[in-house]
């Protein structure tokens, strides 16, 4: 930190509080800051902004998310929606992620099921600060900002996209983001966000060689018509869904020695392109703290306030 | 005992056993001194390379078919420094064998043993960045029960015996899980085989100030399931296994520890007999590569 910005911070501590209207602006500004644009433009959630705030929270809320018009719902789905819902064009980073951290995220408790409360406490980084995994003293590795976060269960990442307003998507939802519907009935859905054919340029599998994650920002050819980006590759993705496989898989009775959630789109080290395609599931037990594990959000597009007047945005 | 000569040429007139070296007839499907598949020889004659073995071996159940056959899958797709080229269609049958069950969501049929239905590999090996080293490597895939009676009666399987000798590096499997919950039981087999090789080597005379000379490379596998070993492989050896540990510092010149996985999660099945069943859903191969690029480096 320079002598400038110490000197600035200095002379805020010493400031006259602020005025009501100037606190108000402060937290709008933290939240866009944080990517928590959704808080503003979420049904759901409680609070009025004006015009101008809600159209700034919509630009965001446009250059991070895509819409997915049509998506398969499941029946036995209790997250599962009919229409369109809005998805993270990129896997949530270590950058973002941190906000979530700063802001004391894993000491929210509402933002965590109370059955894993005990389990909250453990869920920390490698000096034992409250965190991913693999990140140091609440910070993520030096130069892995823009990367995907990784070494989160899937319960972290409940709780942050609680946090910034979105929520994890289904299995269903994320299959209708990636498959990227084709044909003149719109049902046909591809292998892959490219097509049928698997491309090492596209996508960062284990024959891309690059024996860990990219920042999220790599490999745009692989993204789909509407701009969501590393479905296949990079780090396998947590959705709201529980696993399962087919009661009798190759003649076998299979069971989970503990409960697993989907995961999706394969990752950096996974070896066969049929495990990193638009419909392949695999599953992971939903404490696992992996390196190659990460996430996106998405928000129902029903969910979502209409836009404000044009005028707003200007 | 045959007499064993690392990297003899083979004759261009006539088939030698590319393992034990005896003029065989070129007829027939398995050496009739040591039971080498005579396609494995006629491979060698036709490259006109020296034949240099380098052997898989652990207990059964230790997953060497799997972790051979994802072995030379890697190889032969070449993603990292070291590349491996399959001599001959036979040595594609347990890259096959292996591969086509992972893809399923299944391991391969365990090994029978029955040494003329083991599969065999002729593979040529290379480094990139040691440009002027290639090694044809051989090597069968054995069945663990075979390896174990073989330790227990030497000589019962004549084939592992001749393969273990000329083998100019060895990778031991175990398995690491069965080796953190099984107390000694997994060590005692360690230390068997690890006494088996010693007199081995010591009878050919190919001790050097009282060791073996050969790299021995200990991979434990299944470490997906196992955390303990990822983390420090020679430590773990030396909490689990001291009898391993204690018998490479004493007899075996150039050792290292190495921790694999090939599964990035698994489930359990039971299958039509009520077995229990390992389903692999789905492959994130850590750390197959390594022992045999060590084992590379270290061999003359």
């Amino acid at each position: 930190m320079g002598m400038t910005s110490l000197f600035k911070k200095a002379v805020k501590t010493v400031d006259a509080p602020r005025s009501a209207e100037a606190e108000e602006s402060s937290i709008i500004s933290d939240t866009l800051i944080a990517h928590r644009y959704c808080l503003m433009l979420n049904r759901k959630l409680q609070g009025q902004h004006d015009e101008r705030t809600e159209a700034a929270a919509w630009k965001r809320f446009e250059s991070a998310m895509s819409l997915i018009p049509s998506v398969l719902s499941d029946a036995d789905d209790e997250n599962a929606v009919d229409g369109g819902i809005y998805m993270d064009r990129f896997t949530v980073t270590n950058g973002e992620f941190a906000h979530f951290v700063s802001a004391g995220g894993y000491g929210k408790m509402e933002l965590w099921p109370q059955a894993i409360w005990p389990n909250v406490l453990q869920f920390v980084d490698q000096t034992g600060y409250p965190g991913p995994r693999f990140w140091n003293n609440g910070r993520p590795p030096k130069g892995k900002d823009a990367h995907p976060v990784v070494g989160v269960s899937w319960y972290e990442a409940r709780a942050y996209a609680l946090w910034v307003g979105k929520r994890l998507p289904t299995g269903r939802e994320w299959e209708s983001a990636s498959a990227w519907c084709c044909g003149s009935d719109g049902r046909k859905s591809n292998r892959y966000p490219w097509g049928n054919s698997y491309d090492p340029k596209k996508a960062n599998t284990w024959s891309s060689g690059h024996g860990s994650t990219v920042p999220v920002e790599q490999y745009r050819d692989g993204a789909t018509p509407n701009g969501i980006h590393h479905l296949i590759g990079n780090v396998w993705e947590w959705v709201s869904t529980r696993f399962q496989l087919t009661a009798d898989h190759e003649g076998y009775h299979v069971t989970f020695e503990e409960d697993m959630a989907e995961i999706r789109g394969g990752a950096f080290n996974t070896y066969f392109e049929e495990q990193a395609t638009c419909q392949f599931r695999s599953g992971q037990p939903f404490l696992y703290r992996g390196d190659n594990v990460g996430f996106r959000c998405c928000l129902p597009a029903r969910d979502v306030k209409d836009p404000p007047q044009p005028t707003a945005f200007v | 005992m045959v007499s064993i000569k690392r990297g003899a040429k083979p004759s261009k007139d006539e088939l030698a056993c590319a393992c034990c070296q005896m003029d065989i007839p070129d007829r027939g499907s398995l050496c009739s001194y040591c039971g080498t598949p005579l396609e494995v020889s006629r491979g060698v004659r036709d490259r006109g390379t020296p034949a240099r073995f380098l052997s898989v071996v652990g207990a059964s159940g230790a997953g060497k078919t799997v972790y051979l056959g994802m072995l030379l899958d890697m190889l032969s797709k070449g993603g990292g420094p070291m590349r491996g080229l399959p001599n001959g269609p036979f040595s594609l049958g347990l890259q096959q064998q292996a591969i086509s069950a992972l893809v399923t969501r299944k391991f391969p049929e365990k090994t029978a043993s029955e040494s003329d239905s083991w599969n065999w590999v002729h593979c040529q090996v290379s480094n990139k960045n040691l440009r002027n080293r290639i090694l044809d490597m051989i090597t069968p895939d054995v069945a663990g029960e075979a390896i174990a009676l073989e330790v227990e009666h030497p000589d019962t399987y004549p084939v592992i015996r001749t393969v273990l000798a000329r083998s100019e590096a060895i990778l031991i499997l175990f398995d690491s899980l069965r080796c953190r919950d099984s107390g000694r039981t997994e060590d005692m087999f360690a230390m068997k085989i690890m006494s088996y090789l010693y007199q081995l080597h010591e009878r050919l005379g190919q001790l050097k100030k009282g060791k073996v000379t050969t790299p021995i490379a200990i991979v434990y596998t299944k470490s997906d399931i196992c955390p303990e070993v990822r983390e420090n492989p020679q430590q773990f050896a030396e909490s689990n296994m001291p009898g391993l540990a204690q018998n490479c510092e004493a007899r075996f010149a150039t050792f290292q520890y190495f921790a694999t996985a090939l599964v990035g999660s698994h489930a359990f099945g039971t299958d039509g007999y009520g077995r229990r069943v390992q389903v692999p859903l789905h492959v994130e191969p850590r750390g197959v590569v390594e022992p045999l690029e060590w084992a590379f480096a270290k061999v003359k």
